[in-house]
C-alpha cells in the first residue's frame, strides 16, 4: 500500500516536472528592447521600443520586437532609421530565437546568468548570435535581461551616415522583459 | 604693446555676444559637443551635422514632428542660407545686435558681434580661425587698433579663435595648438554670467593661446589645456599662464556630472599690480529629468594669492532651468551668486528670466531680464539693478 502510494506520487511528480519543463513562457507586463550605437567624436545613439513580445513553443523561446515603434529621440533620425536603413515596411520585426536548453531557469528567489546562443533576425537576414543573459525568479515571475553584440552590416543594413557622422556597424542590442511559465 | 589690463578687469560683459553654446542639448542625450561644434568641447562654429541639427532640433516648430512628418533640414541651413560648400570647407558667421535697457536709464543700442568663422578639414587635420569686428568691450579679443585705458576706440578688429589640430582614435581625441576657448565649466550661452566672468572663462572674450588635448568618449569627455597667455593683451606681465581642465562623466542617460580646475600665474594683476596665482575649481551638473526640461548647475571655489596679502577666497555659482515650451521656444530661469573675495560684506546674487525663440533657420530672438544685487565693501551700500536685454542673432 505504502509502496503503491509512493509510486503514484513519484509518477505524478514526474508528470508535473515534465509538464513544467514544457510549460509555455508568456510575457508578463511591459518589456523593452533597445540598441546602442556609437560614432566618431563621442557620438552615440540609442533606440528604444516597448513593443516586445515573447513566444514559447516548448522547444525554443522567441523574442519578437516590432521595429515600427523604435524611437531614438529625434524624429528625423527615426524616419531615416525606419525607412532608409531598417526598411520596416518590408521587415517590420526583429526576432531572437533561443533553444530552451540554452538558458537556465532559476528556482524561486534565485538568479541565473550566463552566455547563450541564438538566432537573430533583422532586415530579413538571420545570423547566429551569442548573448549574455540574466534571469531572476521572483515568485514565479522571471525578470529576463539579455545583451548581444550585433554587426548590422552582417544583416544587410546599410551603414547610416549623415552630414559627416557615420555610425559604427558594431552595435549592442538589449532586451528586458518579465515572463511567467504556464 | 597695448596696456588694456584695466579694461580686462572692468569690462562689463552684458553687451557682449553669446557664443552659440547649448549645454541643454543634454535633453537630447547629446553629451559630446564635438559632433555639432568644431571646437571639441563645444561653443562657437557648428559642424555641418550641427547645422542640420540646429534646424531639426533648434528651430521653432509648433509641435514636435512625428517620424512620418519629419522633414530633411531646410536648404536654409546652408552657409548664407543657400550656399553649398565643398566637404573640406566650413564657413559660417555670427552676427548679433540688440538693445540694453537698464531700468531708469537710457536705452543703449548694441552691436554685439560680427564674426566670420572658417574651418578647413583635411583628413585628420583641422584648421580653424575666426575674424570680425567688435565695438567696445572686446579688448581681450581685439587685435587692432591699439586702444584702451586713456585711448578709447569704438571699432576693433577681433580674432577670438585661431588654432590647428589633429584628431585621433576615430575623432575621439583631438590635440590642438593656438588660440581657443578655455576648457572650464559649462559652456553656457549666457557667457556674461558670474560663473564665466569670475573664472575668466567667458566663451566670448576669454580665449587664450595654448596647447590642448580633448577626449570625447561614450560616457566620458574632457579637455586639458596648457595656458600660454592671451597675446592680444599686453604687457606680458598681465598674461596668465597655467592650466585649465574639465572632465564630465555620464552617470546615466541624460545625467552628467563634471569637474573643472584652473590655476594660472601672472607677474601682475590688473588691480594691485602684484604677482598673482589664481585658482578656480568646481563642479558641474547637467540633467534632463523630462524631455522639455534641462537643469544645469555649476559651483566654483575661487582663490587669489598674492605675496604680502591675505589670500582672497570667493565663489561663483549658477543654477539654471531651461524649459522648451515648444520646439524652438525656450523659457530659461537662472539663479547666480558670487563673492570675489574683495572684502564685500556678503555674496552678490542675481536672477535671470529669459526667453529664446529660434524663429527662423539660424535666426534667434532673445529677451533677458537680469536682476542683480551687488554687494560691495563697507561703507558702500549694496545696490540692485534691473536690466532688460533684447537680442537678434543670425548665425550664418
Amino acid at each position: 500500500m505504502t509502496q503503491t502510494t509512493s509510486l503514484k506520487a513519484a509518477v505524478v511528480a514526474s508528470l508535473l516536472l515534465v509538464s513544467s519543463a514544457f510549460a509555455g513562457l508568456t510575457k508578463a507586463g511591459d518589456g523593452v528592447a533597445s540598441f546602442k550605437g556609437v560614432g566618431p567624436a563621442g557620438f552615440k545613439i540609442e533606440g528604444k521600443t516597448k513593443s516586445v513580445d515573447v513566444k514559447d513553443d516548448g522547444k525554443a523561446i522567441t523574442v519578437v520586437v516590432s521595429l515600427k515603434d523604435l524611437e531614438t529621440g529625434i524624429s528625423l533620425r527615426d524616419s531615416h532609421m525606419r525607412e532608409k536603413y531598417l526598411e520596416v515596411d518590408k521587415f517590420p520585426e526583429a526576432t531572437l530565437v533561443v533553444a530552451n536548453d540554452q538558458v537556465t531557469w532559476p528556482e524561486d528567489g534565485k538568479s541565473s546568468e550566463g552566455q547563450a546562443k541564438g538566432s537573430f533576425t533583422v532586415h530579413g537576414v538571420t545570423k547566429d548570435v551569442s548573448f549574455k543573459y540574466k534571469i531572476t525568479n521572483s515568485g514565479g515571475t522571471y525578470a529576463v535581461e539579455g545583451e548581444a553584440p550585433v554587426n548590422f552590416k552582417d544583416h544587410g543594413v546599410n551603414v547610416p551616415s549623415y552630414m559627416g557622422i557615420t555610425v559604427k556597424p558594431d552595435i549592442t542590442i538589449l532586451s528586458k522583459f518579465n515572463a511567467k511559465k504556464g | 604693446m597695448r596696456n588694456i589690463a584695466l579694461s580686462l578687469s572692468l569690462a562689463v560683459g552684458l553687451v557682449s555676444a553669446p557664443a552659440l553654446a547649448f549645454p541643454w542639448m543634454v535633453k537630447h542625450d547629446y553629451q559630446s559637443c564635438a559632433v555639432c561644434h568644431v571646437d571639441p568641447s563645444g561653443a562657437g562654429q557648428l559642424t555641418p551635422y550641427g547645422r542640420a541639427q540646429s534646424d531639426v532640433l533648434l528651430q521653432w516648430k509648433l509641435k514636435k514632428p512625428s517620424p512620418e512628418e519629419a522633414q530633411e533640414p531646410s536648404p536654409a541651413t546652408r552657409f548664407l542660407w543657400f550656399l553649398d560648400l565643398p566637404e573640406f570647407l566650413n564657413l559660417s558667421g555670427n552676427f548679433r545686435g540688440g538693445a540694453l535697457i537698464p531700468i531708469g536709464s537710457q536705452v543703449r543700442p548694441l552691436f554685439m558681434a560680427a564674426d566670420l568663422y572658417g574651418t578647413v578639414k583635411v583628413d585628420r587635420f583641422v584648421f580653424h580661425a575666426t575674424t570680425g569686428l567688435g565695438l567696445r568691450n572686446v579688448g581681450p579679443a581685439a587685435i587692432l587698433p591699439q586702444c584702451g585705458g586713456e585711448t578709447p576706440c569704438n571699432a576693433q578688429w577681433v580674432a577670438r579663435e585661431f588654432w590647428a589640430g589633429a584628431t585621433f582614435a576615430d575623432e575621439a581625441v583631438m590635440v590642438r595648438a593656438g588660440r581657443m576657448f578655455i576648457p572650464f565649466g559649462l559652456r553656457n550661452n549666457e557667457h556674461t554670467m558670474w560663473v564665466r566672468q569670475a573664472t575668466r572663462t567667458d566663451t566670448n572674450l576669454d580665449q587664450q593661446v595654448g596647447i590642448s588635448a580633448s577626449f570625447n568618449g561614450e560616457k566620458l569627455r574632457g579637455e586639458v589645456m596648457g595656458l600660454l597667455g592671451n597675446y592680444q593683451l599686453g604687457p606680458d606681465a598681465y598674461r596668465e599662464r597655467g592650466y585649465s581642465a574639465f572632465a564630465e562623466y555620464s552617470l546615466a542617460s541624460k545625467v552628467f556630472v563634471g569637474v573643472s580646475s584652473l590655476i594660472t600665474t601672472a607677474r601682475a594683476d590688473p588691480l594691485f599690480q602684484l604677482p598673482q596665482v589664481r585658482h578656480a575649481h568646481g563642479m558641474t551638473f547637467r540633467w534632463s529629468p523630462t524631455e522639455p526640461l534641462a537643469i544645469l548647475a555649476e559651483a566654483n571655489f575661487l582663490a587669489w594669492q598674492q605675496p604680502g596679502r591675505i589670500d582672497r577666497l570667493g565663489f561663483a555659482a549658477l543654477v539654471q532651468g531651461d524649459y522648451e515650451l515648444m520646439q524652438g521656444l525656450h523659457l530659461i530661469a537662472s539663479l547666480e551668486g558670487q563673492h570675489t573675495g574683495q572684502g564685500e560684506r556678503g555674496p552678490s546674487f542675481g536672477g535671470w528670466v529669459s526667453a529664446a525663440w529660434y524663429v527662423l533657420p539660424h535666426v534667434e530672438l532673445r529677451f533677458d531680464t537680469i536682476i542683480r544685487r551687488i554687494t560691495r565693501q563697507a561703507p558702500d551700500p549694496a545696490s540692485t539693478g534691473v536690466t532688460l536685454l533684447a537680442q537678434l542673432h543670425f548665425f550664418l
